[in-house]
């Protein structure tokens, strides 16, 4: 039993198959995103490019470790630790495999409460660099969660609602018992979720905080070699965490089809929400912080109310 | 339940793990001058107070966050409850947004 469960959290559906699926979800958003650009994207490591995610990491392990004179070294050394771990610990909760590693009732508020540590986090990094555009990049991110993360949450509340629980596998089971999806239950939370989880990755309508034309790389600019490399990979393991979250919530999660193992259904369907992901990402220009923000508070939340009003009234489950 | 912990602790020490690694594998720092310890600035001096940021809108939006925070947490502990009471309290809050995006419009 104890050998089991140690095997659960290490190897499958834990920490093992959690690396591969966001170095994968990594090569896919590259090569999807270079395709829709008329690129190649990765080419040369692996049959087209698919190790090049993985030959980046290793390569930005062994650099050499600057750390800045001026930064505040305990908290600039902490960080790219804990912003690894976050989403890492946000996908145990998450059912992929069909039933979670980890489920308990509540674990959407838990995934609320990650969301905004990860922010957190990242304000962290860039202020203890103490240089002036990751300052600046630290306190875009800080303001950007500000405007995102409560339409953010109530589109997570939205199919809690319907399914009278606040637990993911419980709402996921709940659509392939009733053999629909909040998607098309709730069209509009599923808008506002997808756009709010585009400004928590800080992919490109909203890379504000990184904006690399203006502020160099905002919050990340003073990381280099290992820190950079736990950095990446945090990212990387963020884009499952969306993705797999995106299908398990209002995609229907894994359910059983025919001879098919769930995990590849749930997979398929966060490969697909990582395309839509990366579509977006290539086909619009960067926001302006306060487009943004007043942008999120105007339409976005008081959509994502009327969503939650109609819900209560009975419509969409 | 107990089980979140351990999996916790264990990704923690994964990645410290690997950040070990990392510094295992990685060559030592060469030379300590101080343009390379220095931090990024294109080559130009900056004084930090240039860049003025909006403390006052960040600060509306951060009380806005604080109200809006609270209130998604009663809606999310109150899921189910159904029908009229919930509806009214999410009318109210959909008025307040309308009310406070309103009134920062005509400032």
């Amino acid at each position: 039993m104890v050998l089991y469960e140690i095997f659960g959290v290490f190897v499958y559906p834990g920490i093992a198959l959690l690396f591969g699926l966001a170095f994968l979800y990594e090569w896919i958003d590259r090569k999807f995103f270079a395709r829709v650009q008329n690129r190649m994207g990765p080419l040369y490591t692996g049959p087209s490019g698919i190790l090049q995610p993985v030959a980046d990491f290793l390569k930005l392990l062994s650099k050499e470790d600057i750390v800045p004179a001026s930064c505040e070294k305990p908290i600039f050394s902490v960080i790219p630790i804990v912003y690894a771990t976050l989403p890492l610990i946000a996908l145990f909760v998450i059912p992929i495999t069909g039933s979670a590693l980890i489920a308990f009732e509540g674990d959407v508020i838990f995934l609320m409460f990650i969301s905004a540590f990860i922010t957190l986090s990242v304000f962290l990094a860039g202020w203890s660099s103490a240089g002036s555009f990751s300052r600046i990049g630290s306190i875009r991110s800080a303001l950007q969660m500000l405007s995102y993360e409560i339409p953010f949450g109530l589109a997570l509340i939205g199919p809690a609602i319907s399914a009278h629980s606040l637990s993911l596998t419980k709402i996921a089971q709940w659509q392939v018992a009733n053999s629909s999806w909040f998607m098309w239950l709730q069209p509009i939370g599923f808008a506002v979720v997808l756009i709010s989880l585009l400004a928590e990755l800080e992919l490109v309508p909203f890379d504000i905080p990184e904006a690399e034309t203006e502020i160099v790389a905002g919050w990340l600019t003073e990381y280099g070699g290992r820190r950079l490399a736990l950095f990446r990979l945090g990212k990387d393991l963020e884009l499952v965490m969306a993705s797999t979250l995106v299908a398990s919530l209002y995609l229907g999660g894994a359910q059983p089809l025919f001879f098919i193992p769930p995990v590849v259904i749930l997979i398929v369907k966060s490969i697909v929400v990582l395309m839509l992901i990366s579509f977006v990402r290539a086909l619009f220009a960067r926001f302006r912080i306060d487009q943004m923000t007043s942008g999120m508070w105007t339409y976005l939340l008081p959509l994502m109310i009327v969503q939650i009003l109609l819900v209560q009234f009975g419509i969409g489950g | 339940m107990f089980l979140l912990p351990v999996a916790a602790v264990s990704a923690v020490i994964v990645i410290a793990l690997i950040f070990w690694i990392g510094g295992k594998i990685s060559p030592s720092v060469t030379k300590n001058d101080p343009e390379k310890l220095a931090p990024y600035a294109c080559g130009e001096e900056f004084q930090i107070e240039e860049h003025g940021i909006n403390m006052e809108r960040f600060l509306i939006y951060a009380l806005y966050f604080l109200i809006f925070d609270v209130l998604t947490f009663i809606m999310a502990v109150s899921f189910f409850e159904r029908g009229v009471m919930p509806a009214i309290y999410s009318a109210v809050a959909l008025a307040s947004v309308m009310v406070l995006v309103i009134a920062r419009r005509h400032k």
